[in-house]
């Protein structure tokens, strides 16, 4: 317990991953719910429509957490000065790289497994690129505040994004308990 | 997965056969309730994407599906029985509420259902007072239906039973009650199904390439089987497992029971065993077609390479069925079953389209099977009139001795109570792109009535009128309108007519 209690980031740095998180995986989720909304109105009532958006909020709450969660995980696994210390703006980073590189993807994917010439080249430079902003933050110090600075002001989101995640919950829970 | 290792498919789909028992309880109260005798089972099997215009009895050179045709020698058979729609969504909607799409409005791919003042208008709430009442549909939007019929179904065996994998997040126990809202959060959004962004950035991509990932690896671990890839629904299944889940469920019936069963196959992507390659690689090719301007503008040899397709992955689905013919003919059921075998839709291979997710109506996409065996049948009987898939509800319910409910939209069948009616007008139509809830605006809709058919395209970028003799013109190649004929002046009249009095409830 200690071993993970010493490995943890600092709560304020978790919140401010958690904005980032909640900011990016919300807007991508709305985005997607925009983008369906002419065809929802077309054929589902209003009743239906909240329903499926109280489905993604609760979806993207769950998500949000879930990726916080794997990326505390990856600080108590890896000697602190890789992840840990200024887990804040290696988040940021991580966060990023890795929604770049998943729109990519998704915007190639069909029906069929995409080939290997295609796939792996994503990631690696995904990794290669989160390797080098990584090492550009730790030497940069003004990059590095740039960063800090811009998840200090996603925290704002945790605020916004988490209830209205909540709600999502509770109503999905409603909805199939009634 | 850890049950994988310890129990096969094979032994799972006996398991799923046995779900039905689950209704034993209802049952035991019915024949309390009722005890006395036994009414005969009305059991409807749709097969997707299903055109008549491939099968020997109606006229097709190709020899499909001889075990069907085995089976409805002793049967009656519908000639001129067409659909009300193109595609699952609507032509499901009207199967199962025997409504016209202007009625029940489920006129778009992403529709939760029928409009909600026809929730209680379907076929099984006509039996849910006399039969225990069996619902399974393959594809999962005409399981949508059952979701919203589920008050009038005793036994809703899920989508993906049958299906090698299964894993649709609106089946689960978690989502029971709100499957309808659930699937449409869930699938083609939160996660998507071809091509497209999923609302979920991160889990949506990591679902979708282990999906992927697991349908390329199922295709090559079966590659020798299936040379084209395993069939595909939303989940990959093998046909004879669809086959023997079905004879599952048709073996546990032990009392009246009304039963829906909606199979995939043939719908796309016809994929057929290696028995079946090149089965009908025979040198014909159906008659070339002028590209339609709505058209998706494939070529002709792609159109006639899928045409062969269809027609390999039919005569492989109607081997594989040669089991439930049997079963059918063997174990007694047909002597006290009403057994109907039809479809949702057609499957068009012309004029630049494949498949039937188009604005195109021609005889391909709504000329559908319609084979009906009633209890003891021994000889066959066959229906030249026209008929729609509208009619099926009224004449179940009366076959069934119960009235025909005021709401349906259609009439009895000749032969099951109804008559020939050779100028009757008979409607299908596509609508995916109006609202559901607004009168219809954009639209093609056709007018089947004796031996012609008026077709109203009727788009933003397009409109027009087509008019075909379909007794001198069956391939619909010579468009009559601009000569405009009485016969076709007067049933362009009808047809406006008709339009504007289902638009007048949707008017504000």
């Amino acid at each position: 317990m200690s071993f993970i209690q010493r490995h943890l980031p600092r709560v304020e740095e978790i919140l401010d991953v958690l904005g980032v998180s909640v900011f990016v995986l919300f807007s991508w989720s709305l985005r997607g719910f925009l983008y369906n909304l002419p065809s929802f109105l077309h054929s589902l009532g209003v009743g239906a429509i909240l329903g499926i958006l109280c489905y993604m909020m609760a979806f993207a709450l769950l998500e949000s957490l879930l990726l916080v969660c794997c990326l505390l995980l990856i600080s108590i696994v890896l000697p602190g000065k890789w992840y840990r210390d200024g887990f804040a703006y290696k988040g940021f980073l991580t966060i990023l790289v890795i929604s770049i590189t998943s729109i990519q993807i998704q915007s190639i994917l069909s029906a069929d497994w995409p080939s290997k010439e295609i796939l792996l080249p994503k990631f690696g430079i995904a990794f290669l690129m989160l390797v080098f902003l990584m090492a550009l933050a730790h030497i940069l110090v003004p990059f590095q505040k740039l960063l800090l600075e811009v998840t200090g002001r996603l925290q704002i989101f945790i605020y916004l994004y988490v209830p209205i995640g909540l709600v999502g919950l509770l109503v999905g829970i409603i909805r199939n308990i009634a | 997965m850890w049950f994988e290792k310890k129990i096969s498919r094979r032994e799972m789909l006996k398991v799923f056969s046995l779900i039905p028992l689950a209704g034993v309880a209802d049952r035991v109260r019915r024949r309390i309730l009722d005890p006395g005798e036994r009414l005969p089972n009305v059991l409807i099997i749709v097969f997707d994407a299903w055109s008549a215009r491939h099968l020997t009895m109606y006229g097709y050179p190709r020899a499909t599906m001889p075990n069907l045709e085995k089976f409805a020698q002793k049967a009656t058979v519908f000639h001129k029985h067409y659909s009300a729609a193109t595609f699952t969504v609507p032509g499901t909607a009207s199967l199962l509420s025997g409504l016209h799409p202007w009625s029940h409005r489920a006129i778009a791919l992403s529709s939760g259902g029928v409009l909600d003042r026809h929730t209680h208008h379907n076929i099984l709430s006509a039996f849910t007072d006399s039969h225990s009442t069996l619902g399974y549909a393959q594809n999962v939007y005409a399981d949508l239906f059952l979701y919203q019929f589920v008050h009038d179904l005793d036994v809703h065996v899920q989508s993906g039973a049958f299906d090698l994998k299964h894993r649709y997040i609106n089946d689960t126990l978690l989502f029971q009650n709100d499957a309808r809202v659930s699937f449409a959060s869930f699938h083609d959004n939160i996660f998507q199904e071809n091509r497209g962004f999923d609302a979920s950035l991160l889990l949506g991509t990591a679902f979708r390439l282990l999906k992927i990932r697991e349908r390329s690896l199922m295709n090559l671990s079966y590659k020798d089987e299936y040379p084209r890839g395993l069939p595909y629904s939303s989940e990959q299944f093998l046909l004879r497992d669809v086959v023997d889940g079905v004879l599952g469920l048709l073996k546990s019936i032990d009392h009246s029971t009304f039963g829906y069963l909606h199979l995939f196959p043939p719908h796309g992507g016809y994929a057929f065993s290696k028995k079946f390659k090149h089965h009908f690689r025979d040198g014909w090719s159906p008659p070339e077609k002028p590209v339609h301007e709505l058209a998706g503008g494939k070529s002709v040899d792609s159109l006639n390479l899928a045409n062969e397709y269809y027609d390999e992955y039919l005569a492989n689905w109607d081997d594989e069925l040669g089991a439930l013919f049997d079963f059918l003919r063997g174990s007694g059921l047909l002597d006290n079953s009403y057994l109907v075998f039809t479809s949702d839709h057609g499957e068009i291979f012309e004029r630049g389209e494949a498949g039937h997710f188009t604005p195109l109506i021609y005889d391909a996409l709504i000329h559908v099977p319609l084979i009906i065996s009633r209890p003891g049948q021994t000889e066959r009987q066959d229906v030249y009139s026209v008929t729609s898939s509208v009619d099926v509800l009224p004449t179940l319910a009366h076959v069934a001795g119960k009235p025909v409910p005021d709401w349906a939209e259609g009439k009895l069948l000749p032969l099951f109570g109804g008559t020939e009616e050779m100028d009757r007008s008979i409607f299908s139509m596509d609508a995916k792109s109006n609202s559901a809830f607004r009168p219809l605006n954009v639209f093609t809709v056709s007018m089947t009535k004796g031996n012609f058919r008026l077709t109203y395209y009727k788009y933003p970028s397009f409109t027009r009128f087509e008019f075909y003799n379909l007794e001198d013109d069956p391939e619909e190649l010579h468009n009559l309108y601009p000569s405009q004929p009485a016969i076709c002046l007067k049933m362009r009249d009808e047809l406006l007519q008709k339009l504007s009095e289902v638009n007048k409830p949707f008017e504000k």
